[in-house]
C-alpha cells in the first residue's frame, strides 16, 4: 500500500533532532542520520525499539523509498530489545521495498532480535545479513 | 479513555514473566532472547517463550494506542502489532463506515497490495461480517468453506490471509482485521486467545478514538459554520448595497423630473397637489433606501484581505496537522506532500485557512469515503514568481462541461457524483475572491474517474 510522503507526520510524535542533521531519538532509541554506500543506505538503530521508536523507523522507511533510495540496510547489532511492533514494521516494509523493485536487509542482528526472529520462524520473510561488508559484496542470505 | 489488561492477565504474566533488572530494563528482554536462541526452527521452541511473547506483544498494544491518534495511524500500530505477534508480512484492516450504509472502507494492508485488499474487502470480507457480529470471535479461513467460496479461499490463500478478528463494540462490528499466519508453524490456542483479547481492545481505542474526533469535527463544523453565516451576512450586505446603488438612480431621475413638473405646474391645480404627492413619496423612497443602507452597514463591505510575506509550508504543514484526525475520523485518507524549502509567500494566513477549508471539505462532500485527498505545495518550473498549491482526490471527477460552473455563487455542480451535497453553492466562489484578493489564482481540472485538483497560484514574495 502506498503511504504517505516524509512529511506527512500528521499527529505522530514528531523525531527530535539531535547532533546530525536527521539523527532521531526516542527515549533511550535512536536512529542514525544514513550513510550511502553506493546503491546502500544505511541506517544505524540503537536502544529499545518500542512501539512508538517502530513508528520513527516505520516513517523513515517511508521517507527514503519516496526519496527514490531502494536498498536499504538496518544496522540492528545495538537494539536491546523488539518490541512486537518492530518486528512488524520490518516485516511490513520488507513487503514495501519489495513492491518498489528494491529490498531491505537487516544488519548484524543482536542477539535480542534474532532470538524473536528465530521465536517466531519469521527469518524467511526477512533478509538477514552479517554485516554490512557481506551486503555489499553481494554475499547476503535471505 | 483505554481499556487495561485485565488483571487476570497481568497476574498471569507477572507470573510467567523474569523480573526486570531496574538498573539494566534491557537485561530481562536478553534473559528472554537466550531462553530461545537454541530453538531454530525446531521443535524445541517452549511453548512458554510463544505466550510470554503474546502477552508482551499484548501489553506493548495498550502502551501504543492513544485516542488521540487517527484511524490511519491507529490501523498502523496495531497491524504492525499484530504481524509481530503473530510473526506474519500479511495483514489487512478495513471499516465499518459509522453511517452502516456503504460498504466496508480499506483502511490499511501490509504485505498485500491496496486493489488486491479492496477487492478482499468487498469479495470475503462482506460475506464474513454476519458471521463475526453472531461468534465474537476470530475465525479461521479454512473453517470457513461453508460461506467461501473456492475462488474465495484461494484468493485468501494466495494472499497469506489465515485468519479474521472482529473489531467489536458493545451493539456492532467497527471493522475486521486481517492476518496471515507464520509459515510450517501453526499459532498456538494461547496466542490465539491473546490476538482475541487484543483485538477487543484496540476496538474499544479505537471507537473511542472515533468518538474523540468526530466530536473535534463537530466543533470545527460549528466554527465553519459561524464563518460561512457571517460570509452569507457580507454578501446579502453587498447585495443591499448593489440594490441601493441601482434603486436610487431612477428615484433620484423621477424626483428631479417631478420638481422640474412642479416649478411649471399652475397654482391650486389639482396637478401640482398630485405632483406634492409624487415628490413626497420618491422623498420617502429615498429615505427608506439610505436607511436600509445604514442598517446593512455596508461602509465596510468589501472583503478585506491584509496579504504579507509568509511561510507558507509552516501553514501547510499546521494545517495539515490540524485538520488530518478529523479528515480520518471521516474515513479519508489525507496527505501532505511538501517541497523542500519553499520560498516565502504573499497570502493572509487566516484566509489562506479559509481557502484550505472550503477545498478540503469540498474533496471530502464529493468523493466516497476511503477516498484519498492529497494537499500539495511545489515551485513551479515555469513560473519562478508563484508557488503552486494543490488540494487533490481521487473521487469521482467532474465532467468538463461542468467544470467552469465552480466558482459561480449559489450554483452546485449538480449530477451523480454528489454524495451528500450540502450548502449553499458559496464555498468555492468565496475561496476565488479570497484568492484574488490575494493577488493569486484558483483553477480547476478533474477527470471522470480519476479525480478533481484545485490549483493556488501565489505570488513569490
Amino acid at each position: 500500500m502506498s503511504r504517505p510522503s516524509g512529511n506527512s507526520e500528521g499527529s505522530r510524535p514528531r523525531p527530535k533532532p539531535a547532533g546530525s542533521s536527521r539523527e532521531i531519538l526516542a527515549g533511550d532509541f535512536k536512529m542514525s542520520d544514513g550513510k550511502r554506500r553506493g546503491s546502500l543506505m544505511l541506517l544505524e538503530l540503537s536502544g529499545r525499539l518500542d512501539g512508538r521508536a517502530a513508528q520513527l523507523v516505520q516513517q523513515r522507511c517511508a521517507e527514503l523509498r519516496a526519496q527514490g533510495m531502494h536498498v536499504l540496510g538496518l544496522d540492528l547489532s545495538q537494539v536491546t530489545f523488539l518490541a512486537s511492533s518492530g518486528l512488524g514494521v520490518f516485516l511490513a516494509e520488507t513487503e514495501e521495498f519489495k513492491e518498489a523493485k528494491g529490498s531491505l536487509h537487516l544488519i548484524a542482528v543482536s542477539s535480542v532480535v534474532s532470538s524473536v526472529v528465530n521465536l517466531l520462524n519469521v527469518g524467511r520473510f526477512l533478509s538477514l545479513v552479517p554485516s554490512v561488508d557481506d551486503l555489499v559484496v553481494g554475499k547476503g542470505s535471505r | 479513555m483505554k481499556k487495561n489488561p485485565t488483571p487476570s492477565m497481568a497476574r498471569k504474566l507477572s507470573q510467567e514473566m523474569p523480573r526486570p533488572d531496574p538498573r539494566h530494563p534491557s537485561r530481562q528482554s536478553r534473559t528472554r532472547g537466550q531462553a530461545v536462541t537454541r530453538s531454530v526452527d525446531g521443535p524445541a521452541v517452549r511453548e512458554s517463550d510463544l505466550q510470554r511473547h503474546s502477552l508482551l506483544s499484548f501489553f506493548e498494544l495498550s502502551k501504543e494506542l492513544d485516542y488521540s491518534l487517527n484511524i490511519y495511524d491507529f490501523a498502523d500500530r496495531a497491524l504492525f502489532n499484530f504481524m509481530g505477534h503473530l510473526g506474519t508480512p500479511h495483514s489487512a484492516l478495513w471499516i465499518l463506515p459509522p453511517e452502516a450504509t456503504g460498504s466496508l472502507v480499506l483502511i490499511r494492508s501490509h504485505g498485500i497490495p491496496e486493489s488486491v485488499a479492496r477487492q478482499i474487502g468487498m469479495q470475503c470480507i462482506e460475506t464474513l461480517v454476519d458471521r463475526l457480529l453472531r461468534d465474537r470471535r476470530i475465525q479461521f479461513r479454512d473453517d470457513l468453506s461453508d460461506i467461501f467460496t473456492p475462488a474465495d479461499l484461494e484468493l485468501l490463500r494466495s494472499r497469506g490471509l489465515a485468519l479474521f478478528a472482529p473489531l467489536l463494540a458493545p451493539d456492532k462490528l467497527l471493522g475486521v482485521v486481517a492476518l496471515g499466519t507464520r509459515q510450517n508453524t501453526a499459532a498456538d490456542p494461547f496466542e490465539i486467545e491473546v490476538l482475541q483479547a487484543s483485538a477487543e481492545f484496540f476496538a474499544v481505542a479505537l471507537q473511542n478514538s472515533m468518538f474523540y474526533h468526530q466530536l473535534q469535527e463537530s466543533v470545527r463544523e460549528l466554527r465553519q459554520a459561524n464563518e460561512n453565516l457571517q460570509e452569507l451576512d457580507r454578501a446579502k450586505n453587498e447585495f443591499v448595497s448593489n440594490m441601493h446603488h441601482e434603486l436610487r438612480t431612477p428615484v433620484t431621475v423621477m424626483q428631479m423630473y417631478a420638481e422640474s413638473l412642479l416649478e411649471e405646474a399652475v397654482a391650486g391645480s389639482s396637478q401640482r397637489e398630485h405632483l406634492k404627492i409624487v415628490l413626497q413619496q420618491t422623498e420617502k423612497l429615498k429615505r427608506m433606501l439610505e436607511n436600509l443602507l445604514d442598517y446593512s452597514g455596508l461602509a465596510g463591505n468589501r472583503i478585506e484581505v491584509q496579504s504579507g510575506p509568509g511561510d507558507i509550508s509552516a501553514l501547510l504543514r499546521d494545517y495539515y496537522d490540524n485538520r488530518r484526525n478529523g479528515v480520518a475520523a471521516r474515513l479519508h485518507d489525507f496527505r501532505l506532500v511538501l517541497e523542500d524549502d519553499l520560498p516565502a509567500v504573499i497570502f493572509e494566513p487566516r484566509r489562506m485557512r479559509q481557502v484550505l477549508d472550503i477545498l478540503l471539505d469540498n474533496a471530502m462532500r464529493f468523493t466516497p469515503q476511503g477516498a484519498r485527498i492529497t494537499l500539495r505545495a511545489h515551485r513551479l518550473p515555469d513560473d519562478p514568481a508563484m508557488v503552486r498549491i494543490q488540494m487533490e482526490d481521487n473521487g469521482p471527477g467532474i465532467a468538463a462541461d461542468k467544470l467552469h460552473k465552480l466558482f459561480v455563487p449559489f450554483l452546485q455542480v449538480d449530477g451523480s457524483l454528489t454524495r451528500e451535497k450540502n450548502g449553499l453553492g458559496l464555498g468555492l466562489a468565496l475561496a476565488n475572491r479570497l484568492v484574488q484578493a490575494m493577488g493569486g489564482k484558483i483553477l480547476a481540472a478533474s477527470e471522470i474517474d480519476r479525480g478533481t485538483t484545485f490549483t493556488l497560484l501565489l505570488p513569490i514574495a
